[in-house]
């Protein structure tokens, strides 16, 4: 028999809540951390975004993702006569009595789908991107391969800036596009650097060098990875609004820091804010809404044109006529910036430690229905590892321990108050669990009660924010930090 | 939109005696480039007569597109911005058919013969008629339609 799970309980099955609300939570941590702690290097801050992205991979490795493998039990008639309960027999998850039955079901799970969709969809993304992304991109924006004899001087100023940025010479494409713009696929030795007709037309030569200096960029910080990991996280969790807004600033760090490397590479690093402004006032005007574009634009590394939207992939000209004009690029991130990274790394992950215990110790629970049963003597059915019936009238009732090997279930016996059957409403609780009854191992081989590790987590985690706080506003305390450190 | 026009007539600015057909008044790459835009049908962008071309030769992609640019200067082909693969870009078509391209040199050479060397260039002509018995089949059945229609 197959059925769907309700709305409520599907939204809570572990997998899908913690890989979405935590996924938030982080996001948020991290967004004040980097504020907090004033993080301006965009190589760092690209790093932070990224950590949200990779805890649903966490919460799976720790839930597994599955549609179909739950399994629910409803005790459908009343407990008539609980002496006889003695007698039962129990079998997996089917209770052999007259008054007591147990059902077992497989339930689909649609969140469970999404989560496994998403995780097969972006590792086949992820392996698509790496084999065929550059050719895809050929072909959609009919690129075409210059030779070495042609355009001599573009392509000794490409050489020359990738000497100057010690990587190997890139490969050199022309698209027939008349708008103007310059991309880069691909990566290490097989990069290459792609102009428009537009482009090569517009642009004078130092502002010609400005633009590949920010494509050559791309290539020496090895944009292709990065940008083929945030594409395939974002598919991994298509179905959380949050990856699309933290994919966008990821991709926008890492065009910060394209300009800011590509301006060391040049002698005039102002002229890139010359040609990027030249760039953005001839693309005016020009709607970039064909598939073919947005397709490419998930392939392509890098792409100078500006898009205006609230999703660009892409910081907007001013912020970075900006960041040109602050000349941030002149600054390597100092001593006290890596150790504020540092230390936000190290708040993050402790974070997440913390989420892994309170995640383990707390799923079960979650997915909890209550359903009101006259007459019934079940006064509670909870599980904790293991699914437990917890039944009342049944004193000194010797545990049924039946272990096998689908799942157990245990009758314990509970003082009960008899006045409490009259006054106040029964309820029955029917589960839905994940088919795992054993915790995580760590927990599993510990003495250690989860709930007690997850609390001594939570302390350490308060302790650190606290530590890293008064740091950075008691400056004698960061000094002897520092000093520490160093 | 695309179709050629057939009212205007091609001016070639040079004619080279020891070419053989187009590339008499075209150079050798500009008289294959206009082989292929003719064979094509179609509107072409520079990347399509590129990639024919290059499975023939060895060739630039630059030096077709400034060949297709000097044919457009020419009045040989005409051009319009479409969006195609890749964002706006030229596609280029033939502005005369190949025939009428042909016809239209022909009448040139001849009409500046006639204008420098008549007499000449009508006893050659005479000439290389006596000498072809066909030829001179060809030019009485001519002449005889030409009387009738007075």
């Amino acid at each position: 028999m197959i059925t769907f799970l309700d709305p409520i309980s599907d939204l809570t099955q572990p997998f899908f809540f913690y890989s979405v609300v935590f996924s938030i939570l982080l996001a948020s941590l991290t967004y004040i951390t980097v504020k907090i702690l004033k993080i301006h290097n965009p190589r760092f801050k690209s790093f932070f975004y990224m950590i949200p992205l990779f805890l649903p991979l966490v919460v799976y490795a720790i839930f597994p993702p599955s549609y179909i493998s739950y399994r629910s039990f409803t005790i459908v008639a009343k407990i008539s006569n609980p002496a006889k309960l003695e007698d039962v027999s129990i079998d997996s998850f089917s209770v052999k009595t007259a008054d007591l039955k147990v059902f077992t079901m497989q339930v689909f799970s649609i969140t469970g789908l999404l989560c496994l969709t998403g995780l097969i969809a972006g590792t086949v993304i992820l392996a698509f991107l790496y084999v065929f992304g550059s050719r895809i991109v050929c072909w959609l924006q009919g690129v075409v391969e210059l030779m070495p004899e042609e355009e001599p001087e573009l392509l000794a100023m490409v050489r020359g800036l990738a000497g100057r940025a010690g990587i190997s010479m890139p490969r050199i494409g022309i698209t027939e596009d008349l708008r103007p713009n310059a991309f880069t696929i691909g990566y290490g030795k097989n990069a290459m650097i792609v102009f428009s007709l537009g482009l090569l037309k517009m642009l004078d030569g130092a502002e010609l060098e400005a633009v590949v200096s920010h494509e050559i960029a791309h290539i020496k910080n090895q944009d292709f990875h990065f940008n083929a990991l945030t594409s395939a996280l974002k598919i991994v969790s298509f179905f959380n609004p949050l990856v699309y807004l933290l994919s966008s600033a990821i991709k926008k760090e890492r065009e910060f820091l394209a300009d800011n490397t590509g301006m060391k590479l040049i002698e005039r690093p102002w002229v890139l804010g010359l040609a990027l402004k030249k760039i953005w006032e001839n693309s005016k005007g020009f709607s970039r809404g064909l598939l073919r574009q947005r397709i490419s634009s998930f392939f392509i590394a890098s792409e100078i044109r500006h898009v205006r939207k609230l999703l660009a992939t892409h910081p907007s000209l001013e912020s970075r006529l900006n960041n040109i004009a602050e000349r941030t690029y002149r600054k390597n991130a100092s001593r006290g910036e890596v150790l504020r990274g540092i230390l936000a790394c190290a708040l993050i992950i402790m974070v997440i430690v913390c989420v892994y215990g309170l995640s383990t110790w707390t799923h079960d629970t979650l997915t909890q229905m209550r359903t009101p049963v006259k007459e019934a003597n079940v006064i509670s059915l909870t599980h904790k590892g293991a699914y437990r019936l917890v039944i009342s009238l049944l004193t000194n009732f010797i545990p049924e321990e039946a272990a096998k090997d689908r799942g157990k279930v245990i009758f314990l016996s509970e003082k009960f108050d008899p006045e409490q059957l009259t006054s106040s409403p029964l309820y029955l609780y029917t589960s839905v669990t994940s088919a795992r009854s054993h915790p995580f191992p760590p927990f599993y081989l510990s003495r250690v009660s989860v709930s007690t590790y997850s609390w001594i987590l939570t302390s350490i985690d308060i302790i650190a924010v606290a530590i890293i706080l008064s740091l950075f506003y008691r400056s004698d305390f960061g000094k002897a930090i520092k000093k520490l450190l160093k | 939109m695309f179709s050629s026009n057939s009212t205007a007539d091609y001016m070639p600015s040079d004619y080279r005696i020891s070419g053989r057909k187009l590339e008499t008044i075209l150079g050798p790459l500009e008289a294959r480039v206009m082989e292929i835009v003719w064979e094509m049908k179609t509107p072409v962008s520079v990347r399509m007569v590129y990639e024919k071309l290059r499975k023939e030769r060895k060739i630039a992609y630059t030096t077709v597109m400034s060949t297709m640019n000097t044919l457009f200067e020419k009045g040989l082909l005409d051009r319009k911005i479409v969006r195609g693969r890749g964002g706006l870009l030229y596609v280029y078509w033939p502005k005369l058919s190949k025939e009428e391209v042909e016809r239209s040199v022909v009448k040139q050479v001849i009409d500046s013969l006639m204008r420098n060397f008549g007499n000449s260039v009508t006893s050659y002509l005479v000439e290389i008629t006596a000498s072809d018995k066909e030829k001179l089949k060809v030019f009485k059945k001519l002449f005889e339609s030409l009387e009738r229609e007075g």
